[in-house]
């Protein structure tokens, strides 16, 4: 039985849909993320989970319990859960030690046990000798921990994240991904994260729901979300794809013939399939680190507009055609530009999605 | 699984957003003590004005006489257009000097900033009656100290100034009005985006065409809406025209209402009648004010964080602008309460100053006065009942609109607020018309009736403003860890907005100790507080007692001031 199943999840303000039906279910011990640009309805969907925002239809069950269904929902107190709040929301009149043990004290817990489980929390996060500081006195960063402590001390059984490493600078931002998917290993609890960043995404999820417009528009690991997009929209979002529109030739199986404008053919396979077809409109969905320079399948022309030197690579915008696309080339050796070469692309490489 | 199933769980229950309108009862109950605290009052004003006698006087009836009396005839029309045209003179000198002052502490290389705004702010925390009668006894012709030491010291005969003409008064209402315009248009000037300045310098434009061509310009949203707050409050000032006016040098509608119901014959609906013509004034005023503060807030801009604005260098003229500062303190401050501890702790009797003798006399006499005693005793129990009761009718108000969004919250929001359309005399009047039946009537809760009522807007905009910078999430973090409704509003949301609510209590304590008009309106033998002793002093001719008077009612300011800081402090470094 999964441990967070979600229904049909609707929520509309007025004649605004923000969610528009939304279904999927989080295994226990899972962590799934929640990924799309902005106002595509993730964190309506991860407050509704909470309990902080209400549905409007559908149904949301956490374990065994319901907690919301037709429209009526279960506070979010009596849901059994935890949430890490993007502004981190520490409150500022509470000791670190305090805010961890809010939620232990609101449970009447005896206080040795709260003390022990709040030391135990602090040293997860490692901010054992930060318990008598006050909220404010407390860096982004290690106010970020304060927060998950407290999310975590109270073993809930679902744990939300609501992109909470957005107001992090960089550096920090990514020491963070690889402590919370530690942490969140170790301890084995069910989480769903909410996020904008895909490489975020890919980093810390066993799966990820990719959302647009309050619809989802594909589930999967994240090596498929990355390999097999199955739309425009996901190839875009998801690692900016180079999307170039064709026509398909001929096709057979899984495999088609495509031409670019400008007359140039392609090889390439086709994502899902149910995206086969033999004829009409194709988007070919090329990676920019796909493209390798030197002849072989699917070998073109291109000349070279852009180079910009990125360490280990080199970053082109190469005309090809009537097209243009990014390319990864290696550094050792790199094009200048207004340079004519020859790049290929391996068919299996080349993506092909019809709608 | 249905619903049924679920609301069977013990687990289930409607979500909050869903129980709208549980809180009816909340909301009509509040609706109904607003309506009987804020409405019924300048309602029954109204029905006053047109009886000819008081609701307990068996033989008066309904009648015009008093309303086309104050709305058509000569004398109050030409009162009326004195106090507009008064007040508008007074908005604009206070406004001036609030802007100048405001600049120069936002905006240049002044040292010792702090210290010098909370030195121009300070008049606000004093009695404005207080202040009036300091310039009484400084400046009243002939008598005035400043003309005695002109004479004594520098052999001038006359009057040097007198502060019992028009713009004697003008010019003290505008000193005390200052602090006003100073904080709106500072806090405008401090939450302007720099680099719209850093942008003028960068465009060739100097330090004044910069001031002139961006600055004010981005600020004068405020500037009008600070124009017409001043305006609305001195329109209904009643302290400094009446101290200052005894020879009736500039008639003024508010000390009219006063006379009305203090000197023969006695008139109480047409007390009523100007009552109703104040209120009007006041209105349109308000309504300008709204509509300025709305514009203002569209201005806001958002400011860039980390970078502080770039302070204009003064050099040359950093003595004459610390010189303005100075100059008003002096005036505002430090002059009237030199003036005040002179006439307290001397005796008069000598006609040159440096011959006066020092001596705590007076001071204990006055002191030891019963009627001193029962008056302080009093004031502190005024000022301490009508804070605690507003603030708490603030926090359920704010609380029951912002978070539990009751029905009709819109309503309750307009008519907690409405109060500040209404001036201290004028509401003053409608108490007494509302009261007057009751027992409460010449008691002291008539007092903390009529504050709590004209002082709600002040407590109520102070704790809904803090409730709303609390950040949400810092209360649905609570929900989330398991908190009811109660514990995260006791625990988080009631702790978070209490300094706004220990900032609210103060404001209205110095209200409610300094409050001469309503308090003036329903005064009794058994209900004086230190303000209208303070002024019957005054109308007996004792400015002496008076003077004394005054002192210990600023000093009760000071003592509750310093206190409110002490405390605040204590709460921020608590543990918990």
């Amino acid at each position: 039985m999964p441990q967070l199943s979600v229904k049909d999840l609707v929520v509309a303000y007025g004649n605004v849909q923000a969610v528009k039906g939304v279904s999927f279910d989080v295994e226990e011990g899972e962590f799934v993320s929640l990924l799309g640009p902005s106002g595509c309805g993730k964190t309506t969907t991860l407050r509704c989970i909470a309990g902080l925002e209400s549905s409007s239809a559908g149904s949301i069950s956490i374990g065994k319990d319901i907690v919301a269904a037709d429209g009526m929902d279960v506070p979010p107190e009596k849901r059994g859960i935890n949430m890490v709040f993007q502004s981190y929301a520490v409150w500022p009149h509470m000791s670190v030690f305090e805010n961890v043990a809010y939620g232990l004290r609101t449970r009447r817990e005896p206080s040795a046990t709260i003390q022990t489980k709040v030391d135990e929390a602090l040293a997860v996060v490692g901010l054992s000798t930060f318990a008598a500081r006050f909220g404010t006195e407390l860096s982004g960063g290690q106010q970020q921990r304060v927060a998950l402590a407290r999310a975590i001390v109270t073993s809930p059984r679902l744990l939300l994240f609501d992109e909470p490493l957005s107001n992090l600078d960089a550096g920090l931002r990514d020491r963070m991904r690889f402590e919370l998917v530690d942490l969140q290993r170790r301890l084995g609890t069910t989480s769903l994260y909410v996020t904008h960043d895909q490489s975020e995404a890919m980093l810390m999820s066993d799966r990820i729901i990719l959302m647009k417009d309050g619809e989802m528009v594909q589930s999967g690991t994240p090596r498929d979300l990355y390999d097999r997009p199955a739309s425009r929209f996901a190839a875009e979002f998801v690692g900016n794809a180079n999307i170039l529109d064709g026509e398909i030739v001929r096709s057979s199986g899984d495999s088609a013939m495509v031409r670019l404008p400008g007359g140039i053919e392609l090889e390439g396979m086709f994502t899902w399939q149910d995206h086969r077809q033999v004829t009409g409109p194709v988007a070919a969905c090329i990676r920019a680190e796909a493209i390798s320079p030197g002849s072989g399948p699917n070998a073109m022309i291109a000349e070279v507009k852009t180079v910009s030197f990125l360490g280990p690579t080199v970053s082109c915008i190469l005309q090809v055609g009537h097209a243009t696309m990014r390319a990864e080339l290696p550094a050792r050796q790199p094009p200048t530009v207004g340079e004519k070469i020859t790049v290929h692309v391996a068919p299996e490489a080349v993506g092909l999605i019809t709608r | 699984m249905t619903v049924a199933d679920i609301t069977a769980r013990p687990l289930a229950k409607p979500a909050r957003a869903n129980g709208r309108g549980r809180y009816t009862a909340l909301s009509v109950g509040l609706g109904l003590l607003l309506g009987v605290l804020v409405v019924v009052p300048v309602v029954l004003m109204f029905l006053g004005a047109v009886r000819t006698g008081t609701f307990v006087d068996p033989r008066a009836e309904f009648s015009l006489r008093s309303m086309l009396a104050v709305y058509t005839t000569l004398p109050y029309l030409r009162t009326l257009a004195i106090t507009v045209g008064a007040s508008l003179l007074v908005s604009a000198i206070a406004c001036a000097t609030g802007i100048a002052l405001a600049w120069l502490i936002a905006r240049t290389d002044l040292p010792r900033k702090g210290w010098m705004e909370n030195s121009v702010i300070a008049p606000l925390y004093l009695s404005p009656f207080v202040g009036a009668l300091a310039w009484l006894i400084l400046g009243s012709p002939n008598a005035g100290l400043v003309n005695v030491l002109a004479r004594d010291v520098f052999g001038m005969s006359g009057s040097v100034i007198n502060v019992m003409t028009p713009v004697g008064i003008i010019l003290i209402m505008a000193l005390y009005n200052v602090p006003y315009a100073y904080m709106t248009v500072s806090s405008a000037l401090k939450g302007m985006d720099p680099s719209m300045e850093e942008a003028s310098y960068l465009n060739g434009a100097g330090v004044f065409s910069t001031a002139l061509r961006i600055t004010f310009p981005v600020v004068r949203p405020a500037i009008i809406s600070a124009f017409f707050f001043v305006f609305v409050l001195t329109a209904g000032t009643f302290s400094i025209p009446a101290a200052l006016g005894g020879t009736q040098s500039m008639p003024f509608l508010a000390v009219d209402i006063y006379r009305s119901t203090a000197t023969y014959p006695v008139d109480y609906s047409r007390a009523a009648a100007i009552g109703t013509l104040l209120f009007w004034i006041s209105l349109i005023g308000v309504a300008f004010y709204r509509f300025a503060s709305r514009v203002a807030s569209r201005f806001v801009t958002v400011t860039a964080r980390g970078y502080r604005t770039r302070f204009i260098k003064l050099r040359g003229w950093k003595a004459p602008s610390i010189g303005i500062i100075a100059l008003y303190v002096l005036l505002a401050i430090v002059l009237p309460y030199i003036a005040l501890l002179y006439v307290s702790f001397t005796s008069f009797t000598s006609s040159s100053i440096s011959a006066a003798r020092w001596t705590l006399d007076n001071f204990q006499a006055v002191i030891s006065s019963v009627s001193v005693r029962k008056s302080l005793f009093n004031t502190i129990l005024v000022s301490v009942l009508a804070p605690t009761l507003a603030v708490m009718l603030a926090i359920v108000l704010a609380y029951s609109i912002r978070r539990l969004k009751v029905l009709g919250g819109a309503t309750l929001d307009y008519v907690a607020m409405f109060p500040i359309a209404v001036p201290g005399i004028v509401f003053g009047t409608g108490v007494f018309w509302t009261y007057l039946m009751t027992p409460v009537y010449g008691s002291i809760w008539i007092l903390v009736l009529a504050f709590v009522a004209t002082y709600i807007p002040f407590a109520y905009r102070m704790v809904d403003t803090s409730l709303i910078q609390i950040d949400k999430s810092l209360e649905e973090a609570s929900a989330i860890c398991g908190a009811s409704h109660w514990r995260t509003a006791s625990q988080i949301t009631f702790k978070l907005i209490r300094p706004g609510v220990l900032s609210a209590w103060i404001l209205v304590f110095i209200f409610s100790v300094r409050e001469v008009s309503a308090a003036i309106m329903l005064a009794s033998p058994t209900n004086t507080v230190l303000a209208v002793m303070s002024w019957d002093y005054l109308e007996f001719g004792n400015v002496q007692n008076a003077a004394i008077v005054g002192l210990l009612q600023t000093a009760l300011l000071i003592a509750g001031i310093l206190a409110g800081r002490f405390v605040f402090r204590v709460q921020l470094s608590q543990p918990t």
